[in-house]
């Protein structure tokens, strides 16, 4: 195999891609070690399979789909059977100087990975990646239309976890949490309102 | 005016903020992790890769 210079673009258009495999794979996994393996095994994989992407097509997409297909068929999905713990959010709440924020996202992953997996990977790629709906499509092997519905199903779902999450921060030590989480989203409110005519 | 203060107006508000809030939420995740230099392991993982690939073709074409 000579080092052509076809070569040398796909090598350095996968290294310009590695930061968003790196986001797509920690936001399906809320894992950071998990994350950075899967993310590597993609990239390995990727160029591995050079000779099968076409060139001028999207990398990005490409690259995804390999990630999307490897986390599922290694099952690599050790942190689902991990139960949600109320003191690693307590700790998280303690130790963070921005604390309200750190719950919020905190809440977030804990929040996504209940999602069932079809509805987790569109709403990561198309509200957390912004992916066009067509690319997710091919991504995830659907229709656009698919898509679109797993979307706002996605959405709804993660409202009303993150809702009855809040309710149910019934312990003394977590209720911190929950305030946490409303007063910034008041706050948020608050800014918003004077915009809106 | 009154109308925002119906159970109902303040339910579909509190809805809608938290579809908003939960947008932004999942792109800063996204970003958080996006925005971070490409760690050096990555890129030595595929230069390893090439290096690996040519020296063995090398030994195969000789």
């Amino acid at each position: 195999m000579n080092e052509q210079p076809d070569t040398l673009d796909f090598k350095s258009e996968l290294a310009s891609l590695i930061p968003h495999l790196r986001a797509f794979a920690h936001s399906l996994c809320g894992d950071r070690a998990l994350a950075d393996d899967l993310a590597q095994d993609a990239m390995l994989r990727a160029w591995k399979s050079r000779d099968a992407y076409q060139a001028g097509t999207n990398m990005k997409a490409w690259t995804f789909t390999i990630l999307r297909n490897q986390f599922y068929s290694d099952k690599r999905r050790s942190w689902r059977r991990q139960p949600l713990d109320p003191e690693v959010a307590e700790a998280t709440l303690v130790a963070s100087d921005d604390s309200s924020d750190a719950i919020e996202l905190l809440s977030l992953r804990n929040s996504l990975k209940r999602l069932p997996d079809d509805q987790r990977e569109v709403l990561i790629l198309v509200g957390a990646g912004g992916l066009p709906y067509d690319e997710v499509a091919e991504i995830c092997g659907c229709a656009v239309g698919t898509v679109k519905s797993r979307v706002n199903r996605a959405r709804a779902a993660l409202a009303d976890i993150i809702a009855t999450n809040e309710t149910s921060y019934n312990s003394d030590d977590a209720i911190q949490a929950s305030e946490a989480f409303e007063d910034l989203m008041d706050q948020v409110d608050e800014l918003k309102a004077p915009s809106v005519v | 005016m009154t109308g925002r203060d119906t159970p109902q107006a303040r339910i579909g508000r509190k809805s809608r903020q938290r579809h908003d809030k939960i947008g932004e939420k999942l792109r800063e995740m996204y970003e958080e992790i996006a925005s971070e230099p490409t760690p050096d392991s990555f890129l030595q993982l595929l230069e390893d890769a090439d290096a690996a690939e040519r020296s063995q073709s090398g030994e195969n074409s000789e």
